[in-house]
């Protein structure tokens, strides 16, 4: 057998590709031009993918912090959007401007009135009288719907009633909480000075929250609205579970402290059976609380006059000032939202890019080099 | 290196280049339009060209790789290989010298062997033997191992060596020895 030695390899070959004509050299540079690694064409639908990811990572973030969360939810509504929203207050409405009134962390901060959450007040007048050692807030959907989708649901109202007209205001967000099958849990009024104000806290079914949310705000003028609500009913199956765990905990060691003989056997046992009695009882407190809270929606609501001094103070801010403060608070807000969606926008980003990278590698691994 | 050094370079790689990619592609047009995709991303990416060791063995993976493409999009294009146009492509369809014409014969079995090799075996062997790139450079152009390129040159030889169409290629034994 003959084999090709490299001279011969190299021969053919050489005369081989001899005989392919060399056509006239087209220099590079002058079919790229002169500028140095200008964005080739090809990458730039790739640039506006990754802009593109960027875009939707940012409103799924934002999305899923907003509207998506599912457990809890949030919702303030402006005296102007009140009044849209709450029929007849419309007619009540004198006109609204910016409110003083402000809701942070789920609280309603009123003129002269303390929040229910921090209760008891410096001022003995406005100190608040809720149920000792009762939750403050607290409803569900429990009773008629069992198990299944407990929420617990609170809201505040804010109102302004016309000159004289507070305790009447008063009585009627009572009389609305029990024609929608609810109760009065805690009611405070203040009539020192001249600009009366008080507050009422009611009880209603949850199925019941939103009607009565309605027809407070057709009583007077709306400024201010928040309702939130709160999923626990996998909380609530967690307790009950417990509860069983513990409560059969126990009764084996009732059976076992019956076997017991010698002294010390018997107070090791009973020690366990304290420990786990306590536990139960405990979570049967949880429960309770929970039930209660989930059965029932609480909603306070505030009144004061058209008279008080904080109302006619932000009443005179109107036009550009309050124009500016909105678009300010517009911005701020808007601001913290992008913030708050940079760590989900983040993860969404981080996702998606392993993704491409893995579709990159079977890509590569599926266009196998032919060579 | 300038931009005037790299087009003189370029310049002064372009028939070598242009004729590997003929062996490699056995298509003229192709071998000229995928070798000047391959000195076009040079130019822009020149930046990043190696040092003077590892420039040649780059260039070529850069060429190789333009004829990868090319044979792709020809194959998604047409649906056929482009083996079968091979004496068509070779030479321009005008007469050419008379000794070209005798030698047309020898190179035209050379060719039909190359074209026998699978692209895996024709690709190293053809950078190697006509471009003159050490096993080391052939396995930067093609991405593979060293031992790769070496087992693969070393069937491309086999190959070769056992068809008949070649043997007057051959350097008989004694007058090797």
């Amino acid at each position: 057998m003959t084999t090709f030695t490299d001279d011969d390899l190299s021969r053919a070959l050489d005369e081989t590709a001899d005989t392919y004509d060399v056509p006239a050299y087209s220099s590079a540079r002058s079919r790229s031009g002169t500028t140095r690694r200008p964005v080739q064409r090809k990458w730039r639908p790739a640039l506006g993918l990754v802009a593109a990811a960027v875009v939707v990572s940012f409103l799924v973030a934002g999305l899923s912090q907003t509207g998506g969360g599912g457990s809890e939810e949030a919702a303030t509504v402006s005296p102007s959007s009140a009044a849209s929203q709450g029929g007849s207050a419309a007619s009540d409405s004198s006109g609204g401007g910016a409110s003083e009134f402000q809701i942070e962390s789920g609280r309603l901060s009123l003129p002269g009135v303390a929040a229910p959450s921090s209760a008891p007040a410096s001022s003995d007048e406005q100190s608040l009288s809720y149920g000792a050692g009762q939750p403050t807030y607290g409803i569900g959907q429990a009773g008629p719907q069992g198990d299944q989708g407990r929420v617990v649901k609170t809201g505040t109202v804010a109102l302004i009633a016309k000159s004289g007209a507070v305790t009447p205001t008063l009585d009627s967000v009572g009389r609305a909480a029990r024609e929608q099958g609810g109760s009065v849990f805690a009611t405070q009024t203040q009539e020192s000075g001249d600009t009366p104000s008080g507050t009422i806290t009611v009880r209603v079914p949850v199925a019941q929250f939103d009607a009565l949310v309605s027809a407070v705000r057709g009583l007077a003028e709306v400024r201010s609205v928040q309702t939130s609500g709160r999923e626990v009913t996998a909380e609530y199956a967690d307790l009950e579970t417990r509860i069983a765990s513990a409560t059969a905990a126990r009764n084996r060691l009732t059976t076992i402290l019956g076997a017991a003989v010698s002294v010390a056997e018997v107070l090791a046992v009973q020690q366990q059976i304290d420990q786990t009695a306590a536990t139960v009882d405990q979570l049967t407190g949880q429960l309770k609380v929970l039930k209660d809270q989930s059965d029932l929606s609480t909603l306070t609501v505030a009144v004061t006059e058209t008279g008080d001094p904080a109302i006619t103070s932000s009443r005179d801010r109107g036009g550009f000032g309050a124009a500016f403060r909105d678009a300010f608070d517009g911005f701020t807000s808007g601001l913290q939202s992008l913030v708050a969606a940079s760590g989900r926008a983040l993860l969404v980003l981080l996702s998606l890019a392993a993704l491409t990278l893995a579709g990159w590698g079977l890509y590569k691994v599926g266009r196998r080099r032919l060579v | 290196m300038s931009d005037d050094e790299l087009d003189r370079w370029l310049a002064e790689q372009w028939p070598r280049a242009y004729r590997t990619a003929c062996l490699v592609l056995r298509d003229r047009h192709g071998a000229q339009d995928a070798v000047q995709e391959a000195f076009l991303r040079v130019w822009r990416f020149r930046d990043t060209i190696p040092a003077e060791a590892g420039r040649q063995g780059w260039l070529y993976r850069v060429v190789v790789n333009a004829c990868v493409s090319w044979i792709r999009s020809e194959r998604s294009r047409t649906g056929r290989d482009t083996s079968d146009v091979l004496l068509a492509l070779r030479k321009d369809d005008t007469p050419g010298p008379e000794k070209r014409a005798q030698d047309t014969a020898l190179t035209d079995d050379m060719l039909a062997a190359l074209a026998d090799l699978p692209e895996p075996l024709r690709v190293p062997l053809v950078l190697r033997f006509y471009a003159g790139l050490s096993e080391q450079e052939i396995a930067v152009a093609i991405e593979r191992r060293p031992g790769t390129v070496k087992s693969r040159l070393h069937d491309a030889r086999n190959r070769l060596s056992a068809d008949p169409r070649l043997l007057a290629w051959v350097t008989p034994m004694e007058a090797s020895s």
